[in-house]
């Protein structure tokens, strides 16, 4: 599988299971893509990460666009004065490490084929 | 060579396994690290911050609470809890328009909308009554939490229900709390509000309770002020004629709610005198209130002798403790029976203060003192029995526990007495008789649906007499061109100036002698003036049989009466200035005297200049004038050096000191009394010198303050800010420019005001227009959490669509939500 679908399923079931269950499911879906697309560890960090930080940040920014920033300026102001983007943004890092840590984990968790071989 | 690579593929393989099971292994304990991080709530110093994971991501955290232009998704709702179809129509300010067949089925969908709105404000409201803050803030809400429990809000709570399960009404009630839980059910992690992802709980279930104890917080908004025990101190130290010269009653000038030319046609029995109390000397520890330090409001009624279209017009603007949520929710409610339209309190169902197609009605708070203290005797040093009567009596201990957030578990025992709780267990054991805490007979969940569906004046004088506590001047107009204002409440019968001290608790007599019967509180129908009137002042003068004495403001009351007696051919706009005016009258009364008093000659250049300005001054509070700063300083210090033989200390009055209009008479007959001269100066002072020395001080400040800014006004400097409920200054909103002050009609201080004003033509059909300092929405994330603010600022009004049909609301509606069964 390419890492463009990969991270294309990952994001789409990703978000589906954070919006129908909860984040946490969200997460797990990430983790059950990555391990069957059996990426290598090396790549499986960076393609979780990417996948929850588009989920988390593109959500955020859609929610945040609807309501005309009203509520962003609110919470970056209780956050010490963080910008909207600042806010957008360390919501996404923080969806993104999660699924880095997720994706690194999947990804180790199997035993391709083609290494055995080799 | 076969061999060979076997053994090297295997200790590949073996190599690569070890890898993976280091980097799963290494990553694993990362993530679960990581996601204990993002489900953990983090504990810095006396703050916590919800999980992060959770408050932070999008499908479940504070991102659901950034509401796009329709704030509800749901267009048809289901509920076992109603018999009919309920439609709700959302106008373009998020008013719901609540169309229902049947009384239970509108108290439902009330309880609804509440819900859907306001729910964290009635959680809160709730549990700050309850004395249960701390277990969503910590331990810094502790000390609140024990004196509510102590004032026995959550006792006086439980009774309430219990009276309330006789009245007529109480089936309304139940289906109002049964529509707020139906709400509560449909709450999902998303749904929850902010407030309570940000102090990470969860709403437990509505109550009867819930709505008696948002009812007790407004008694103790409204009716716990008391300063029995300042007022016994001060009493002590100045005798009893000082003191009684000190702090009269009656200001001559005063123009009462009742005019005087009132005939009273009945004999007040007040019973025996009570002993007297001086004896019982310092009472050193002082009342510390939790109500907010002004309160107050005006409303009137105009007679259509008196209007331009021959309509009475009726006005309310209750001022109280601005904050976000606003206190009042915005409502129609229509059924075959009643449409009526206005502002309810969040928590407690039907419209407060309102209008309905033939009446219209407001309240003001009275200021009348229903909370006494009585020094408890006890009968030996277990402090667990006291003295009444010669009788040894237990007290009746009830355990209060408070669970603090972060684990903490504090139990207390409050103890009761014949009077009430125990409030203060210091050396003198303090017993609070309060009249909410009294068994009352209180019904008020009748009244609000009474005057909702009542059609005249006999439906409105009906309608007050299951109104009780806390007590309310309730202004009346009718389409038929009656007006109206009674005096409503439950008042303690009591001999002259008892009840200002704290009293002997040792004696049943010192008790309160029954309460006024309904038919002889102040009242006044149609006078000749053609208007009635009420802002916090005295109810009556003093030749009402029954004494009472209170917390009473004058100022206002004497602008607008005054107004109102000039006014001739009003109109709605004329009423709406009124609402808005800004005229000082204690400025008027002060500062003509002051500048009397001023030594020109020791003036500098710019104070000169300064002079000039006050003399030329209209005693107008406008925003955007410095006059009134220099003014507010130049009263205060001058009250503070008259009044310096009665220390005060910065957090809590320990005297009681006169008031304002007192100093002002008493610059005015006795410039030279000894009061005048300062206890640590060697000379002897007089008013005159006081007033310069208050002059120099106050001129001082006022010009540092235009060294700073030089372009400092009255709205700059008082700087108006409207608080979130829990204090967070980024759901607040800070620096409203707007002028005012506590004796202007519009009352703005830096956190009170006018909460809503209402101005209704009682014509066919009737006309109102009205506003409040908020939103509707009580979630900071809504574009309806405070966009009134700036046109309430501004003095603006918005036409109130008072609907007879729904598809007259079809141009305005933003959203409908039809309730089925």
């Amino acid at each position: 599988m390419s890492k463009l679908v990969v991270i294309t399923i990952t994001v789409v079931a990703g978000f589906l299971l954070s919006y129908f269950v909860n984040w946490l499911a969200g997460l797990a879906v990430g983790f059950v893509v990555i391990w069957f697309s059996q990426v290598h560890w090396r790549e499986g960090w960076w393609m979780g990460f990417l996948s929850y930080f588009i989920i988390w940040g593109s959500y955020a920014y859609l929610l945040n666009a609807q309501n005309d920033n009203i509520l962003s300026i609110q919470m970056g102001d209780l956050f010490g004065g963080l910008s909207i983007f600042s806010l957008i943004f360390a919501t996404a890092v923080m969806g993104g490490v999660a699924g880095l840590l997720t994706g690194c984990m999947a990804a180790s968790l199997h035993f391709k084929t083609d290494m055995l071989n080799s | 060579m076969y061999h060979e690579n076997v053994s090297f593929n295997l200790l590949s393989i073996g190599t690569f396994i070890m890898n993976k099971l280091i980097v799963a292994g290494l990553s694993g304990i990362m993530l679960a690290g990581y996601l204990i991080l993002l489900l953990t709530p983090l504990q810095l110093g006396e703050n916590s911050l919800p999980p992060l994971g959770n408050f932070f991501n999008p499908f479940s955290g504070f991102w659901q609470n950034a509401e796009g232009e329709k704030p509800y998704r749901e267009s048809i709702v289901h509920q076992v809890g109603i018999r009919d179809t309920v439609e709700v129509i959302y106008d373009d300010r998020l008013v719901p328009h609540i169309f229902a067949k049947n009384d239970l089925d509108l108290a439902f969908v009330e309880g609804y909308v509440h819900a859907q709105n306001r729910l964290w404000q009635m959680d809160l409201s709730a549990r700050n009554a309850g004395g249960r803050l701390s277990e969503i803030f910590g331990a810094r809400t502790l000390k609140n939490d024990r004196m509510m429990r102590r004032m026995g809000l959550t006792t006086a709570a439980e009774h309430l229900v219990e009276l309330w399960k006789e009245c007529p009404s109480y089936p309304f009630l139940q289906s109002y709390v049964a529509g707020i839980n139906s709400y509560i059910t449909e709450i999902t992690d998303k749904s929850k509000p902010l407030e309570c992802k940000l102090f990470d709980y969860d709403i437990e279930p509505w109550s009867d309770l819930k709505t008696a104890l948002v009812t007790m917080s407004m008694n103790l908004v409204l009716c716990s002020k008391a300063w029995d025990m300042q007022a016994s101190k001060a009493r002590s130290d100045l005798g009893d004629e000082v003191y009684h010269s000190l702090f009269p009653d009656w200001d001559p000038k005063q123009s009462p709610v009742i005019p005087s030319s009132a005939q009273w046609d009945f004999v007040a029995e007040l019973g025996p005198k009570p002993e007297d109390t001086l004896s019982l000397g310092h009472i050193d520890e002082p009342y510390e209130s939790l109500f907010p330090s002004f309160v107050g409001s005006n409303n009137w009624a105009v007679s259509g002798l008196k209007t331009e279209n021959g309509n009475p017009i009726l006005c309310s603007d209750p001022h109280l403790n601005l904050t976000l949520p606003s206190i009042w929710y915005e409502m129609q409610v229509q059924t075959d029976e009643l449409n009526a339209y206005g502002v309810s309190i969040p928590g407690i169902p039907h419209i407060t203060i309102g209008f309905n197609e033939k009446i219209a009605w407001g309240m003001t708070n009275v200021g009348q003192d229903v909370l006494d203290f009585y020094r408890i005797l006890w009968a030996d040093s277990s402090r667990e029995n006291y003295l009444l009567d010669g009788r040894i009596l237990s007290t009746e201990k009830r355990p209060e526990c408070f669970e603090v957030k972060g684990g903490r578990t504090i139990c207390d025992t409050i103890a009761y007495t014949y009077w009430g709780p125990i409030y203060s267990e210091a050396e003198s054991a303090l017993a609070l008789h309060w009249l909410p805490n009294e068994h009352l007979t209180d019904c008020a969940i009748n009244t609000f649906l009474n005057l909702s569906a009542g059609t005249g004046f006999t439906d409105y004088w009906d309608a007050l007499r299951s109104f009780e506590s806390p007590p309310q001047n309730f202004v009346f107009a009718s389409t038929t061109g009656d007006i109206a204002l009674k005096v409503q409440g439950r008042f303690p019968i009591r001999q002259k100036n008892q009840g200002k001290f704290v009293q002997d608790g040792g004696s049943s007599k010192n008790g309160w002698r029954g309460f006024i019967p309904y038919e002889q509180t102040p009242f006044v129908k149609n006078p000749e003036r053609g208007f009635v009137s009420s802002a916090n002042q005295h109810s009556t003068d003093s030749t009402y049989p029954y004494p009472y004495h209170g917390d009473f403001q004058h100022y206002r009351s004497r602008t607008l009466n005054t107004a109102l007696n000039e006014m001739e051919e009003i109109g709605v706009q004329d009423m709406m200035e009124l609402q808005n005016s800004t005229y000082n009258q204690m400025a008027a009364d002060l500062l003509p005297l002051l500048m009397m008093y001023v030594d020109r000659k020791n003036l500098d250049q710019k104070q000169k200049e300064a002079m000039l300005q006050l003399e030329k001054w209209n005693f107008d509070f406008d925003g955007g004038s410095p006059l009134p700063i220099l003014f507010e300083k130049w009263r205060k210090a001058l009250y503070d050096l008259v009044w310096d033989e009665m220390r005060t200390n910065d957090e809590v009055d320990d005297y009681y000191r006169p008031r304002v209009w007192r100093t002002i008479k008493f610059i005015e007959d006795d410039p030279e009394h000894k009061y005048f001269d300062l206890i640590n100066t060697p000379v002897v002072e007089t008013a005159r010198d006081l007033v310069n020395m208050a002059f120099q001080e106050a001129f001082a400040a006022y010009d540092s303050l235009s060294d700073t800014d030089k372009d400092v006004t009255w709205q700059s400097y008082k700087n108006v800010r409207i608080l979130h409920l829990s204090r967070i200054p980024a759901f607040s909103v800070d620096g409203i420019s707007i002028g005012g002050s506590g004796s202007t009609l519009n009352a703005v201080t830096t956190t009170h005001g006018p909460s809503w004003r209402m101005v209704v033509e009682l014509a066919d059909p009737v006309q109102a227009w009205g506003i409040y300092p908020g939103g509707q929405s009580g979630n900071p994330g809504s574009r309806y959490y405070a966009q009134m603010i700036e046109d309430w600022r501004n003095g603006e009004y918005y036409p109130l669509r008072f609907a007879k049909r729904i598809q007259a609301l079809s141009d305005a509606s933003i959203h409908q939500i039809t309730f089925s069964p």
